[in-house]
C-alpha cells in the first residue's frame, strides 16, 4: 500500500501543473493525457491509472479503468504501472480483473483511442 | 425566450436574497415554479428546506424527489446530500452502494467532502460492493446522471 501511494503521490505530483482545481481543468488535463497515452507514454498512462485510482477530480474513481491503464503502461515497461497494476488488483474482484483485461485488450485494438 | 430566461434569473435572486432574510413565504413562492421549470439550484434549496423543515413542514421524501432532480442535472451538492440520505437511509433504505455511487460521481467533479465520505462509506463495503458501486457510477455518468436510482 506504502509502494502505490508513492508512486500515486509522483504520478499526482508530476500531473500537478496539468491540473488545476476545477475538474473542468481536470477534464481538460485529462484530454492531453489521452493524446499523450495514445502516442503510448507510459508516464501518461500512469497518471490516468492514477487519476481513476483516486477518483477526485474529473474522473469518479473506477478501479477497472485504473487497472487497464496501469497496465498499458507496465506493458509499455514502465516498472511504477506494472507495481501500481499489481497493488490495485489485490483489492478488486476476480470479476473486475478479468473485465479490465478484456477492456485493455480491445483498447489496444483500437490503438489506445477512445477507449472507455 | 431571452425575456423568460432573465425573468427566471431575476426570480431566483430574488427568491435567494427573500431566503437569507428568512422570508421563505416568498422564497418558496419564488423557487417552486423555478424548480418544476428544471432550475437545479432551486431544487436543491428545496431540498434542502424539505429535509430541515425551513419554511415547511419537514419531509424528507420531498427532499430525497427534489435532491435527485438537481443530482439528475450534475448538481454536485445534490448528489453529495443524496448519497448522505442513501448512507444514513434518511427515508430511503439504507444503502451503501448507492451511497457510493452518488458519493464518487460528487468526488469526480471535485468534491473534496465527496472524496473523503466516499473512502469512509468504502471502509464498511465488500470488494464486490465496490465493484458494483464503481460500475454503476462509470453508467451513471454515461447516462449524464439520468435515471441513475
Amino acid at each position: 500500500m506504502k509502494k502505490l501511494l508513492l508512486i500515486l503521490v509522483l504520478a499526482v505530483m508530476c500531473s500537478s501543473v496539468a491540473r488545476a482545481d476545477d475538474s473542468d481543468g481536470a477534464l481538460s488535463a485529462l484530454k492531453l493525457l489521452r493524446s499523450l497515452a495514445e502516442k503510448g507514454s507510459s508516464n501518461a498512462q500512469n497518471i490516468i491509472g492514477a487519476m481513476y485510482f483516486q477518483g477526485d477530480n474529473g474522473v469518479p474513481q473506477d478501479y477497472v479503468r485504473a487497472h487497464m491503464w496501469f497496465s498499458f503502461a507496465a506493458r509499455n515497461g514502465n516498472k511504477d504501472g506494472s507495481k501500481a497494476r499489481d497493488i490495485i488488483a489485490s483489492q478488486m474482484t476476480h470479476t473486475e480483473i478479468a473485465e479490465a483485461q478484456n477492456m485493455a485488450r480491445e483498447c489496444v485494438k483500437k490503438k489506445y483511442k477512445n477507449c472507455d | 425566450m431571452m425575456c423568460s430566461s432573465f425573468a427566471r434569473a431575476d426570480d431566483y435572486d430574488d427568491g435567494a436574497k427573500a431566503y437569507q432574510k428568512r422570508d421563505y413565504v416568498t422564497a418558496l413562492t419564488l423557487f417552486f415554479p423555478l424548480a418544476d421549470q428544471g432550475h437545479a439550484t432551486a431544487q436543491f434549496n428545496l431540498g434542502v428546506m424539505h429535509e430541515n423543515g425551513i419554511g415547511v413542514i419537514k419531509d424528507f421524501k420531498k427532499s430525497f424527489d427534489w435532491y435527485r432532480m438537481a443530482a439528475a442535472q450534475g448538481y454536485v451538492q445534490a448528489q453529495f446530500n443524496l448519497a448522505l440520505m442513501y448512507e444514513g437511509g434518511k427515508w430511503v433504505k439504507q444503502d451503501y452502494v448507492l451511497a457510493h455511487m452518488w458519493y464518487n460521481l460528487a468526488a469526480g467533479n471535485g468534491d473534496k467532502s465527496g472524496t473523503n465520505n466516499r473512502d469512509i462509506v468504502a471502509s464498511q463495503m465488500t470488494p464486490t460492493q465496490i465493484a458494483e458501486a464503481q460500475k454503476m457510477a462509470k453508467e451513471c455518468e454515461k447516462k449524464n446522471y439520468k435515471n441513475c436510482d
